[in-house]
């Protein structure tokens, strides 16, 4: 009996603390690049300040929820001409919308392209909020998390129509988390 | 793309300025501008307002601080309309422009938290700044009658459209470009017709857009380019003030130094970039 209740007792502890447990996102274990295309060429950039949470991290991530917030200003490319060209009211207007944000609404299990999981919610970028689903890739090992994510979203969804045709609309995002799960 | 930046930037603001300018044409004895004023004020503010609205780039009511400009352009040309009840009293503008130079100034410096402490003195140096180009304009339509000064204030306003590329602001920098498509198109019916009062309708609108639009392109530019660059090409038809020295090779250089620095200062900024 008391051997029954000692494991139960453990198991509660381990599932509480699961349950519990939650990653920050800050820009040493969070990288959120992108490859922009054009007629003929490409540029890549990311963004430096990303912070954030996935909170409630279980081994099944059914009821996690990540939440991300980027500094928009500290966008960077290839090239700084280009930097100073896409923080301006001709792409992400960074003085106006100086935060771009991701909320999820549900994460499913399975995904396309061989992904474990696949992440819904609310992306806002430019002041424009849109639903996304992308596919991602977990992994925990002890306390360690890893999430990758490569996803495409159409720059005119949110609002961000300049160029068109001398800049193609598909922006290819990549997200890599390595965190500790607390 | 580059169609359709020729089609609202370049070819439909040249033909409202060139219906504006022949719909309402001075008489040939006519010794001051009357009838060509409207044309004037509609060249630009019909011109500018249909470019902005064609090149669908923001939502025609405002939103931004920049927005505005097609509206503040469309109203001051609408103002000096007002001249033509006592067209001799050369005070009376002053009763207008000075307000509506404030209220420009006032809607154009934008809300960013970077600005929240220079606020108040951005919108007072535009109020000055956009005042004081309104009266420089006036005085050198009145002493410089002809195509030659249309001609002139149209290559001014062409050091823009380089500065705001340079400043990372490409929409800004294409509709900025419409200003001299405007002037140059009136400098050449000025010319063509042998009109000499085409430019009185619309120097209120090269007024308020000429530093508006190169101030909006410094305020939202995360280029290196120093301020005195994007002051320089705003400020440039000031030096026009000095025209009124001899000989008229030398009144040329003049006005074209202060855009010459400008657009040195901003090559030399973004080079190293």
């Amino acid at each position: 009996m008391l051997r029954f209740v000692t494991a139960v007792l453990g198991l509660s502890i381990a599932v509480a603390f699961t349950a519990a447990a939650e990653v920050t996102l800050t820009p040493e274990t969070t990288k959120i690049e992108w490859v922009g295309t054009k007629p003929g060429g490409k540029h890549t950039g990311g963004f430096k300040k990303v912070t954030g949470t996935i909170a409630n991290v279980t081994p099944d991530l059914a009821g996690s929820k990540i939440s991300v917030e980027i500094d928009a200003d500290s966008l960077y490319s290839d090239n700084p001409k280009l930097t100073a060209h896409l923080k301006s009211p001709d792409f992400f207007d960074v003085k106006k919308h100086g935060k771009a944000k991701f909320e999820s609404t549900a994460i499913a299990a399975g995904g396309s392209g061989g992904a474990t999981h696949t992440v819904s919610g609310n992306l806002t970028l430019h002041g424009v909020t849109k639903e996304v689903s992308f596919p991602a890739t977990v992994s925990q090992t002890g306390k360690t998390f890893k999430l990758t994510s490569k996803f495409t979203i159409d720059r005119k969804d949110f609002g961000m129509t300049f160029g068109e045709g001398k800049v193609d609309n598909p922006v290819t995002i990549t997200v890599a988390v390595t965190g500790e799960a607390k | 793309m580059l169609l359709q930046a020729f089609g609202w930037g370049v070819a439909l603001p040249a033909a409202i300025t060139a219906v504006g300018h022949l719909l309402f044409r001075d008489p040939a004895d006519a010794l001051s501008a009357g009838r060509s004023r409207f044309g004037g004020a509609l060249a630009l503010g019909g011109g500018f307002l249909a470019a902005f609205a064609g090149f669908d780039w923001a939502p025609m009511q405002p939103t931004d601080a920049w927005h505005w400009l097609p509206y503040l352009a469309l109203g001051a040309v609408l103002l000096d309309l007002l001249a033509l009840l006592r067209p001799e009293a050369r005070w009376l503008p002053i009763l207008w422009r000075l307000p509506a130079a404030a209220v420009a100034a006032w809607l154009l410096v934008p809300t960013f938290s970077d600005l929240e402490t220079t606020r108040p003195y951005w919108q007072l140096g535009l109020t000055l700044g956009i005042f004081a180009l309104w009266e420089t304009l006036d005085v050198l339509t009145r002493s410089w009658p002809g195509s030659s000064y249309p001609f002139a204030l149209g290559l001014v306003t062409l050091a823009a459209p380089p500065l705001l590329l340079l400043s990372g602001n490409a929409k800004l920098a294409q509709l900025s470009g419409v200003v001299p498509v405007i002037v140059l198109t009136t400098a050449l019916l000025a010319w063509l017709k042998g009109q000499p009062h085409l430019t009185n309708g619309l120097i209120g609108g090269v007024a308020v857009l000429l530093p508006g639009m190169v101030l909006e392109g410094y305020w939202n530019s995360f280029s290196g380019i120093p301020l005195v660059s994007y002051l320089f090409i705003a400020a440039a038809p000031l030096a026009g003030l000095l025209l009124v020295l001899p000989p008229k090779v030398a009144r040329f250089a003049v006005f074209f130094v202060p855009v010459a620095i400008g657009l040195i200062l901003a090559v030399l900024a973004t080079s190293g970039e």
